[in-house]
């Protein structure tokens, strides 16, 4: 299923789980910080920005993270495996040309940024940039995907 | 259900990691990913491995 940002956001929950999906929209470096130290992956305009809570929360919220990230180049940070700051994070991001939804992985702690923690629910959906969009593949039953709320000027390509 | 807390883990064999770039246009070394890395410092892809 492909779907169009139409300068909006995607919004796939399932219960209360959701992840939120954006196009980067322009060429920007994002910077990863990890323990054994900092990689700067080459985002392109179709690209996409997942942010994911896997337990619930405010799409609002992810809609910041997300434009921390498009808008203010914010680097992403890596917590150490068994970090106890790990639990407490309700979203994750993850940016890249495909990003893959996963429940078995330690939230904040991984830089492969083709996967997101993500809840039971939604394990398994596959998101590919494409232009001006995103194809959703393997999208559980019972998951819901909608449009959400504007995504504000389009950013410069 | 995420590991948070649990015993379920992945152990990635594969981490990232990146290639040595430096940007042709602000001199900035950096570790690179993806198809097409961008400096972090001018955001120029005027960049070379070093």
């Amino acid at each position: 299923m492909i779907h169009s940002f139409n300068r909006k956001f995607l919004l796939i929950r399932q219960g209360a789980a959701f992840l939120l999906v954006a196009g980067a929209g322009h060429r920007f470096s994002l910077c990863i910080e990890s323990p054994s130290g900092e990689c700067c992956q080459g985002i392109e305009p179709d690209d996409l920005l997942v942010v994911s809570a896997p337990e619930g929360g405010e799409p609002e919220a992810a809609v910041m993270l997300i434009e921390l990230l498009r808008r203010f180049h914010t680097p992403l940070l890596v917590l150490p495996k068994d970090h106890p700051g790990s639990r407490r994070l309700r979203y994750v991001v993850s940016a890249g040309p495909v990003i893959r939804a996963d429940c078995s992985i330690r939230r904040g702690t991984h830089p492969e940024q083709h996967l997101i923690c993500a809840s039971a629910g939604l394990t398994g959906i596959s998101l590919c940039g494409v232009p001006g969009g995103c194809e959703i593949r393997d999208l559980p039953t019972g998951a819901i995907a909608e449009e959400y709320g504007a995504a504000g000027p389009e950013p410069e390509r | 259900m995420c590991s948070v807390g649990g015993p379920m883990d992945i152990e990635f064999s594969e981490r990232v990691k990146g290639k040595d770039y430096k940007c042709k246009d602000c001199g900035e070394k950096f570790k690179g990913l993806g198809k097409k890395p961008v400096c972090p410092s001018c955001q120029s892809d005027n960049v070379a491995e070093a």
